[in-house]
């Protein structure tokens, strides 16, 4: 009897053995289409345009993957100000997404140090512009100052052919 | 005529009757060799009575811690037993507890290794080429690591705050500067 079970264990352990190597099942496979879908191109340009000639100054751009929900902070440095703006997209569903847009502004003005935290949000879809303009717009009273405006332009995310090396 | 050897011992050793003794010390004292058989047995008797007697008792107890000591040796003795002919003690619910143990463990491997190979073998679910996934999503180093960007624009000291930050659509703000 005991001799059997020895040899029953026998048999059976490369069953056990190969069993604990089987691949994961189907339903815990990572989805890369899915992955895809959540993920994005966004394209920064930032301008810098003088408010009485309306001409562009500066012009500094920067290209971003980001994923929904994921946000992408701008750290701009300036003469007299420092803007930290964190954008955040949310794909709510197809082409429709939402921007929301955190930015703290520290300034000077009249000679004393300030400070701005605002939440703006915005509904988009791929493929729209969309203007960001952290110190606000000039007026037509005031264009003796400069406008710092941020572009962005968001995308689907395009995935790269892996180039065969 | 001489006594015979063993009326002579009875008479070295003393134990003949008085009329007899007499009559034997009276043939000894003129017989040489019947003097000559009394000094043999005189000579044996000396080497005998020269010769320790054994300590019986000693013995009796070196005797008695041998057997004890082999009684012991036998009691704690380990029998050599073959491997398949070993008996194990075990409880009823210990192996009642190890074997149901390990008909849960079998079966659970066995509908997992058949398991596996279905899934692995259906078209319905192909298997993620993950290389190009982890391509995809884990060679980008600007992708999660480096998500700050930095802006150092020229130091113009004449940036105005003119109010909060705006938030627009590039076709909004060209039509609200066109109606302006």
């Amino acid at each position: 009897m005991r001799k059997l079970f020895f040899i029953f264990c026998f048999f059976v352990s490369p069953i056990l053995i190969s069993a604990q190597d089987s691949p994961a099942p189907a339903g815990e496979n990572i989805n890369v289409e899915s992955s895809d879908s959540q993920m994005f191109n966004m394209a920064i340009d930032l301008k810098i345009q003088d408010g009485t000639t309306a001409q562009v100054v500066s012009d500094h751009k920067a290209q971003h993957k980001v994923v929904s929900g994921r946000p992408v902070t701008l750290n701009i440095n300036g003469g007299n100000f420092k803007a930290a703006v964190r954008f955040t997209l949310y794909n709510r569903n197809a082409d429709n997404l939402l921007l929301l847009a955190q930015s703290t502004i520290a300034f000077i003005k009249d000679g004393h140090r300030q400070m701005l935290s605002t939440v703006k949000s915005i509904p988009i879809k791929a493929g729209e512009k969309v203007l960001f303009f952290p110190m606000g717009v000039l007026n037509d009273g005031e264009k003796s100052g400069y406008n710092c405006m941020l572009e962005m332009e968001v995308s689907k995310y395009q995935q790269q052919p892996v180039s065969q090396e | 005529m001489c006594p015979d050897v063993e009326i002579l011992s009875s008479f070295y050793d003393g134990e003949l009757e008085d009329s007899q003794r007499e009559v034997v010390k009276t043939h000894v004292e003129s017989c040489p060799h019947c003097q000559k058989k009394l000094a043999e047995l005189e000579l044996i008797s000396n080497t005998i009575n020269a010769e320790e007697e054994p300590d019986f008792q000693m013995a009796q107890v070196n005797t008695w811690n041998n057997l004890m000591d082999i009684i012991d040796r036998e009691e704690h003795k380990v029998p050599k037993v073959n491997f398949w002919q070993r008996r194990f003690q075990i409880s009823f619910p210990a192996a009642a507890a190890l074997v149901a143990a390990f008909i849960v463990v079998l079966s659970l491997s066995v509908v997992s290794f058949y398991m596996g190979r279905h899934t692995t073998s259906s078209p319905a679910s192909p298997e993620l080429n993950m290389s190009d996934a982890s391509g995809t999503l884990f060679n980008d180093d600007n992708l999660f690591d480096n998500s700050s960007i930095e802006f150092d624009i020229p130091a113009i000291n004449t940036f105005i705050h003119a109010g909060e930050p705006l938030l627009i659509k590039e076709v909004d703000f060209r039509n609200r500067n066109g109606n302006n």
